[in-house]
């Protein structure tokens, strides 16, 4: 394993997350799934949409844009139909992935385009003081919740199943050496692949649900993950609360580009013989 | 790096002192100093785990020795392979 720090805009850092905050723990599985997978610096795009965990895209020197809210998935299926031979990576929180981006998630997942998506989800929204977003859990608090958050939450990477991912995983920050695996096989699959990695907020969501700091919200990660196979053998009511882990969906289906490519060729090579 | 130096590093102007290295040492290579920030104080007792580097949230831990064989990122979980919980 070679050191990350070339991967790093060092001129930036240290960078804005708050202490204890996993979004730098996913951001180096991510950095690290890349430098393993060897790819060319050069001809990867990191793309992200607003909020704490898209802030990643300022921070990591590769091709990068930090776009609109909830449109990482837009920008990233423009670049990757003109571009490729490019590997696309979109970084994003859950707010701005299940929230307003939650339709573009749905139709990349479904057109199954070759981008990796790798979802930080802090249960909240950071960036802005710690609203509840779709991923926050019933009855926990946010400042928008302020007696306990009545709506269910997502499970995203059912939602990104269903929608037709063809790699779909979920771990934990930390688990870090297992996202960091499951990161890989998405940079390695193509298709469409989301990851979704568990992150922990201890300025908002943590302090809020009185999940204390940084060090003890990784222990309720730990302490409250499950594995696929530990979760098929459970009740509804004792998987409430728990975080299932492992890879949900690894299949091959034609990817968009390639397609795409195949229709142009086929239709280049009417325009000649006519 | 001659073996007796402390193969971990920490970067104090990039640490902002979450303590998550400090309590994922399996050995207790890590402290707190004065300055709030994680610091090395038992370098000869570091088993070369990669917790620490690994859950950094801040890039501020770097090992200048790795095993090797055996760990790397792709080894499965901090719980199982680095015996990482207190």
């Amino acid at each position: 394993m070679g050191d990350i720090h070339r991967y790093l805009r060092e001129y930036y850092m240290p960078h804005i997350w708050c202490p204890g905050c996993g979004h730098g723990i996913i951001l180096g599985a991510v950095l690290r799934a890349i430098d393993i997978a060897g790819l060319d610096q050069n001809n990867v795009a990191v793309i992200s949409g607003i909020g704490c965990a898209s802030r990643a895209t300022g921070y990591v020197d590769f091709c990068t844009l930090h776009t609109t809210h909830g449109r990482a998935l837009p920008f990233a299926t423009g670049l990757k139909m003109v571009r490729p031979d490019m590997k696309i990576v979109v970084l994003t929180g859950d707010g701005d992935t299940a929230a307003i981006g939650g339709n573009h998630l749905i139709h990349a997942a479904r057109r199954n385009i070759d981008i990796t998506t790798v979802v930080f989800n802090n249960s909240v929204y950071g960036m802005t003081s710690g609203q509840y977003s779709p991923m926050t859990p019933t009855s926990r608090f946010a400042t928008t919740a302020p007696y306990g958050n009545l709506e269910r939450p997502f499970d995203l990477c059912a939602l990104a199943s269903a929608a037709g991912a063809t790699y779909v995983a979920r771990s934990t920050a930390y688990h870090v050496r297992q996202l960091t695996t499951y990161i890989g096989r998405g940079l390695a699959h193509k298709g469409f692949s989301f990851i979704e990695a568990v992150s922990q907020c201890p300025t908002y969501y943590g302090r809020r649900n009185r999940l204390g700091a940084a060090p003890a919200m990784l222990e309720w990660q730990k302490r409250n993950s499950i594995s696929i196979e530990q979760a098929k053998d459970m009740e509804p009511a004792e998987r409430e609360d728990k975080i299932v882990t492992g890879e949900f969906v690894n299949q091959t289906v034609p990817e968009y580009t390639e397609v795409y490519a195949q229709l142009i060729g086929r239709l280049g090579r009417q325009g000649e013989s006519r | 790096m001659p073996e007796d130096k402390a193969p971990v590093v920490v970067n104090e102007a990039w640490c902002k002192g979450c303590d998550i290295c400090i309590n994922y040492c399996p050995k207790k290579v890590l402290a707190r100093n004065a300055a709030g920030k994680a610091s090395v104080v038992k370098p000869e007792a570091c088993i070369l785990c990669e917790n620490c580097e690994l859950l950094c949230p801040d890039f501020a831990i770097t090992l200048t020795r790795r095993r090797a064989k055996g760990l790397s990122a792709t080894s499965t979980s901090v719980a199982q392979k680095g015996g990482g919980s207190r």
